[in-house]
């Protein structure tokens, strides 16, 4: 099922295999230019190569766009200050993939995920992702409450799946659980999704 | 609704693309953190200051270690040569000792010999940097 979800935009497909194999170059970059105590440009480097996905992650987690924010930065301050104790034995996106997790998760901690929001509040989270200026859908703002009444990793993995059209390896990168977690997540999530959208269909006919 | 239905979720699929696909950090996010980051520059040590400092601690280092060998040394030297003392003239110190309990008050000769071990014990404890009122409570 999740291959369908892939095949309704190929395009997507092959930027991102592009983008997988630019991002391993970008990587090595970053890390030669982390040993070679040029800190300044190694976040140069890292920060338009990991924004959305330090970004899309810590959205998933929380689920609000300011707070998602102020741990980006936070991960990305984070990372600058530990650049000397990279030590490169792990992959340097599994590195600041567990960064952003631990700092999401603290962050949750310290101000829990307001799921019954306000219809004020909904409107504000959908206004803020709908970023490209598209005409409002009242739709949007009923999917997006459907969303965040998901588990929470099912969320995290229907977030992160189509901010980018990302693989489910990649996905399962960010997450740090395996490929078939991450696709069973997915899976249910969309399923719960659909029939969540099915029943209101029919309760509003 | 048969969620399994593929125009179903072909559906949900743009529909999601749509709500998350421009998900992303609000304009000016990299200039936010560069401030930060500048912020944060400042008031950390330079690399040639970070360097001089290490090599600083790396000197006050070997030289504390350096001071720490000699004073075993001369403590080895000396409690050797203490010992031989003792040893070489054991019967000398054992007849003066006896003659000074015999001519003094016996209670003062106590005290002093008490007085006398406390402070070369305190003193062996300090140098090995062990505080000796932490041991009493005190």
């Amino acid at each position: 099922m999740l291959a369908m979800a892939g095949e309704t935009s190929p395009p997507s497909r092959a930027y991102q295999r592009q983008e997988e194999g630019s991002r391993t170059a970008v990587d090595e970059d970053i890390i030669a230019l982390m040993r070679a105590g040029r800190p300044d440009e190694a976040l140069a480097r890292l920060v338009p190569a990991y924004r959305r996905r330090v970004f899309g992650l810590a959205y998933g987690i929380l689920g609000d766009r300011a707070a998602a924010e102020d741990v980006a930065q936070e991960v990305f301050v984070k990372v600058w200050q530990a650049f000397d104790s990279f030590d490169g034995r792990a992959q340097l996106s599994t590195w600041i993939y567990a960064i952003t997790r631990n700092a999401a998760i603290s962050a949750l901690r310290k101000r829990p995920r307001a799921v019954s929001m306000s219809e004020e509040a909904v409107a504000t989270q959908v206004d803020a992702l709908r970023a490209d200026g598209d005409p409002e859908d009242a739709g949007d703002a009923q999917l997006w409450r459907l969303v965040e009444t998901l588990p929470d990793k099912q969320r995290q993995a229907i977030v992160l799946f189509y901010q980018e059209d990302r693989s489910i390896e990649d996905i399962a990168g960010m997450l740090g659980m395996p490929v078939n977690t991450v696709k069973t997540h997915l899976h249910r999530g969309r399923a719960r999704l659909a029939a969540a959208l099915g029943t209101d269909k029919e309760a509003a006919a | 609704m048969n969620t399994e239905d593929p125009e179903t979720m072909r559906a949900l699929d743009a529909r999601l693309r749509k709500l998350y696909g421009g998900l992303d950090t609000r304009p000016g996010f990299d200039d936010r953190l560069q401030a930060r980051i500048a912020e944060l520059s400042a008031a950390r040590p330079s690399a040639a200051e970070r360097s001089r400092l290490e090599q600083e601690h790396e000197r006050a280092l070997a030289a504390a270690r350096r001071a720490a060998r000699i004073d075993a040394i001369a403590l080895g030297i000396g409690g050797l040569g203490s010992a031989m003392a003792l040893w070489e003239f054991a019967p000398q110190l054992s007849a003066w000792y006896a003659t000074s309990v015999e001519t003094l008050d016996p209670l003062l000769v106590g005290f002093g010999s008490l007085a006398v071990t406390a402070v070369a014990l305190w003193g062996l404890l300090r140098r090995f940097g062990v505080d000796p009122r932490a041991l009493v409570g005190a």
